[in-house]
């Protein structure tokens, strides 16, 4: 049942997207959530959504894969409607119960939040479901070796992330077994409420930790046999380069952003 | 090309000095496939990590490829040109693509993508391992995650491969694969070979059998030499090969049979001679 995980959520095909740059889809990214929050009024919204809709068509991941990612963000979802629902002060009130009222600019609020939430979702899985992991931490550690300089250790960090996705498939598997095992010896991992349950978990976790420590030793023992000594002088097998359409994705997120601030613009000045 | 010379090494626990081994020495030459045999807690691990410097001698010293151990400067060079294999083939790779992780060793060398890209494409050739080289590794079979590693090891062109008992996790066809590898690497390419193993039909393919207790070297010999001599091999808790096993063990039930068979087929053919002579 743990096995079905996959590492990440990336989707294997190929597409403009996916033969992108890591690093342009990570800044890219980051452009794109500011846009988000740049965006208040409807035709600034449509905007938005045309974009991310036009982003969704040129990845080739299927729609389903990116709407999934949106299932574990219902909670989290609800809340902030809620919460901009119930406790927005302004606006003629259409609704009240009790101590709760539900105002006009409240409706409008939540809706905007939530829309914003959905696309914020959709265009960082768009990221994990175009880059391979692996790409993602090169991608990630090259964007921050600049900062070296002021003591940020990149190397370090890609190095430890990737580490990280190297070995949840194995301690997955072995998180299985010892479930099993643990099951075979008469341990109830089903019954009980969550008190006990969260205890029972307990016979689980001390042996992956220990397991885990174990492992982490011979892998450095391995790692310093093969000559590792830090990120200092180090070279890399895959080579990150910046192609034309990497230039493309930064036209189009500078049409994007212009276009965004010439709606503002013309909002303040009463054109639309 | 491998030289221990007069080397101790103890360990400190819980407050008494456990001592692995005294005024060890031995000689390896440059080629040469060596097995080190010996049960549990006789020092042929600790032997092994002597080899590349994990472990420092406490006294004595050794010098591989013309490089002393004890030398940190010198560190780089001499772990480039003594490569490791271990036991548990999930916890020496480091990378989630196979390729990746192949090149690991060449990365942390600082060498120029080109070249990296030719080493690492060959090793994997040569470990029959290129068909798989985007795959992710924790979707191998144990065999062939621990002939990635070997790759790995290949692709820093070592002069000499340590292994620590890289077939002890493995299923016996696993266990043939990474056998067959490293058989191959020393006949071609010349490479030295120390495996460290508990399993003596792999050291009956070695050329040299160390036969390690209690720190001290025991015997070593051909194989041919070693295994004949099976009670001495059991009174050092160790087997021998079944082949040679059953002769002796026939030579023993009163027949008369010529031991010395290492591998099945000499045994047959010893087998066969004896019935022949008893009728």
């Amino acid at each position: 049942m743990l096995r079905d995980i996959t590492l990440g959520q990336y989707y294997n095909t190929s597409s403009p997207l996916h033969e992108m740059d890591p690093r342009t889809k990570i800044i890219g990214v980051i452009v794109y959530m500011a846009v988000l929050f740049m965006a208040s009024s409807l035709w600034e919204y449509m905007l938005a959504a045309l974009f991310t809709a036009f982003l969704i068509k040129i990845s080739k991941v299927p729609l389903g894969f990116i709407t999934r990612g949106l299932k574990p963000l219902a909670v989290i979802m609800c809340f902030t409607l809620a919460l901009n629902l119930f406790m927005t002060g302004t606006g003629n009130e259409l609704f009240r119960w009790w101590i709760f009222r539900i105002t006009d600019d409240g409706i409008v609020l939540a809706v905007k939040m939530a829309v914003r939430l959905v696309f914020l979702v959709m265009g960082t899985s768009l990221l994990t479901l175009t880059t391979s992991p692996i790409a993602l931490t090169g991608g990630i550690e090259r964007l921050l070796s600049p900062l070296r300089r002021f003591g940020v250790p990149s190397h370090e960090i890609a190095m430890m992330m990737s580490i990280a996705l190297r070995f949840i498939p194995t301690l997955m598997e072995e998180t299985d077994k010892i479930i099993k095992a643990q099951t075979s010896r008469g341990a109830d991992f089903e019954s009980g409420n969550l008190i006990q349950r969260v205890k029972a978990m307990v016979p689980i976790l001390v042996p992956l930790f220990v397991g885990a420590f174990r492992r982490a030793e011979e892998l450095a023992m391995a790692m310093e046999c093969r000559c590792y000594n830090g990120g200092e002088g180090r070279t890399s097998l895959r080579e990150l380069k910046f192609r034309r359409v990497d230039a493309m994705a930064l036209t189009a997120g500078i049409l994007l952003v212009s276009a965004m601030t010439a709606l503002k613009l013309l909002k303040n000045g009463g054109l639309i | 090309m491998i030289k221990a010379e007069n080397l101790s090494f103890s360990y400190e626990s819980e407050g008494a000095e456990v001592k692995v081994f005294e005024n060890l020495n031995i000689e390896i030459e440059d080629g040469e496939f060596v097995a080190v045999l010996g049960h549990n807690g006789s020092g042929k691990s600790t032997f092994a990590k002597h080899l590349n410097a994990i472990l420092l001698p406490k006294s004595g010293r050794v010098t591989v490829c013309g490089i002393d151990t004890a030398d940190e400067s010198r560190l780089l060079e001499l772990r480039k040109n003594v490569g490791m294999v271990f036991q548990n083939p999930d916890n020496q790779i480091v990378a989630t693509v196979v390729e990746e992780d192949v090149a690991f060793g060449l990365e942390n060398l600082g060498v120029p993508r080109d070249e990296m890209r030719r080493r690492v494409d060959e090793a994997l050739k040569t470990v029959r391992m290129y068909g798989y080289r985007k795959h992710a590794p924790h979707l191998l079979s144990g065999g062939q995650k621990q002939r990635v590693a070997i790759a790995g090891i290949l692709a820093m062109e070592p002069r000499c491969i340590v292994l620590d008992e890289p077939t002890a996790m493995l299923d016996p066809i696993g266990r043939d694969e990474v056998m067959e590898t490293v058989r191959r690497l020393n006949r071609e390419k010349g490479i030295t070979i120390v495996l460290i193993t508990h399993y003596m039909d792999e050291a009956v393919k070695a050329g040299r059998c160390v036969v390690m207790d209690k720190g001290r070297i025991v015997m070593d010999d051909s194989p041919a030499n070693i295994f004949p001599k099976v009670e001495e091999m059991r009174a050092l808790g160790l087997d021998v090969p079944q082949a040679t096993e059953l002769v002796w063990e026939l030579k023993h039930r009163g027949l008369d049979v010529e031991t010395g068979a290492l591998r099945s087929a000499g045994a047959i053919e010893a087998i066969v001679k004896m019935c022949e002579k008893i009728k």
